[in-house]
């Protein structure tokens, strides 16, 4: 069998963050907090870190701040603005799910529907805002199906009624052009190949934030973090944002070619917006098909996929994002494509695409 | 015409829509069938799999979906 192909939303670190990530083990092993001469090294290593990282996400470093694990970032910049103010979460039925069960742990909270595509509903989310809203939170892309939301819009609409927003950036993190008024923002380092365990938020100047948990002095970090970690993620932004700059056009026209050979196989159905998307992201789902069958079929040549459906996660719950959107539950494959996937390997996929789904039909029906 | 029953009670998805999808060419168009499915991913997929297939979803109440044959 041939190596290994990642086509789950998995990905290696960058080559640029592995080089940094030896040489800043030596260089910020101090606490940036304290008074040393090492302790200064450490500070001037960090501040290097946030401006890169801040050049990288479009923002200001000084409204930048770390935390050491990917997934509190979300959490962390959303609960500090509940924090700071009163009003109701809206937010969509597509989130991630530490931003729903934020939702469902605040009476009052509203979670908007979206349509077939996974874009929020406009009309229904100016209604929401009316209604004592605190804070807007809106995903900048589903990371599942690969949708945009319309942040313009949604962003012209919350300002219209001063309430904040927070934008969880997710996989469009590093790729995407932010609207003038955002308030908050947060992200994972994994997300453009850097290291595991850090998180990413933005604090817009002028926005009110509360740090939300116990703390005996106002502070806006969780405290220390893996400076390592910090500059690792700063270089493997810089590089992840220059290989997308040269090959999200490549990336494009292979999902354009996986798509057109999942939805030529009978009773398949592509789902996401086919535009207005992330553009390495295709979702499909299979009728008579379990989605672990066919993730296991697709591994068995060589290529790991990732699948929303409900037997192949912990609960008996399928994703709930296909769900909301109406789309088939079972049968469901996801697919990441990595950059410099090569033309052999598209090809050898999506040849393998109707054979792996009959292979599961011929076993179920 | 008796009444078209598909027991899926306890079958996890895609079993339910599979059985269904088997009976439905041997009832007529305009007739209907109900389907038990108690699979959490059932009151997603059922309604997804008659819209796939142009099917009407006349009826869906907790575990039984009733399905007209449209086509």
């Amino acid at each position: 069998m041939s190596h290994e192909v990642g086509f789950d939303s998995d990905q290696p670190l960058h080559p640029k963050a592995r080089q940094v990530l030896l040489a800043a083990f030596d260089a910020g092993w101090a606490d940036p907090r304290r008074r040393s001469k090492d302790a200064a090294q450490a500070r001037g290593l960090v501040q290097g870190a946030k401006e890169s990282l801040a050049a990288g996400l479009g923002i200001r470093s000084d409204e930048l701040f770390l935390v050491g694990e990917g997934s509190l970032a979300p959490v962390l910049a959303l609960e500090g603005a509940l924090a700071s103010r009163s009003g109701t979460l809206v937010t969509s039925q597509v989130e991630r799910a530490e931003i729903l069960m934020i939702a469902a742990s605040r009476p009052g909270s509203i979670t908007i529907s979206v349509d077939q595509a996974a874009r929020i509903d406009l009309a229904e989310l100016a209604g929401a805002l009316e209604s004592g809203a605190g804070v807007l939170s809106l995903q900048a892309a589903n990371g599942e199906v690969g949708t945009r939301q319309p942040l313009v819009e949604a962003s012209e609409l919350a300002t219209l009624r001063g309430v904040p927003l927070h934008i969880d950036l997710g996989l469009a993190a590093g790729r995407t052009k932010l609207p003038e008024n955002w308030s908050y923002l947060s992200a994972d380092a994994k997300s453009w190949a850097g290291p595991t365990g850090l998180g990413i938020y933005a604090i817009k100047t002028g926005a009110r934030w509360r740090y939300p948990w116990a703390t005996t002095q106002e502070r806006h970090e969780v405290g220390s973090y893996s400076i390592p970690l910090a500059l690792a993620a700063a270089a493997a932004l810089e590089g992840w944002q220059e290989d997308e700059r040269n090959e999200s056009e490549r990336i494009r026209s292979f999902i354009a070619l996986i798509r057109q050979a999942a939805a030529a196989v009978p009773d398949v159905e592509v789902v996401g917006d086919p535009f207005d998307r992330l553009s390495n992201i295709l979702t499909f789902s299979a009728l008579y098909c379990d989605g672990e069958s066919l993730v296991e079929e697709f591994a068995k040549e060589g290529f790991v996929v990732g699948s929303g459906s409900a037997c192949t996660s912990d609960q008996l719950q399928p994703s709930h994002v296909l769900a909301a959107m109406g789309a088939l539950t079972h049968g469901n494959v996801r697919i990441h494509l990595p950059h410099f996937v090569t033309d052999e390997q598209i090809q050898r996929f999506c040849n393998l695409i109707p054979i792996a789904i009959e292979n599961v039909r011929k076993r179920l029906i | 015409m008796d009444e078209v029953i598909i027991n899926a009670i306890g079958l996890r998805c895609p079993m339910p829509i599979i059985l269904a999808a088997k009976q439905l060419p041997k009832i007529a168009v305009g007739q209907s069938l109900t389907l038990l499915a108690d699979d959490p991913a059932a009151a997603f997929d059922v309604p997804a799999w008659c819209r796939m297939t142009g099917q009407e979803l006349t009826s869906s109440q907790g575990s039984t979906f009733v399905i007209k044959k449209t086509s």
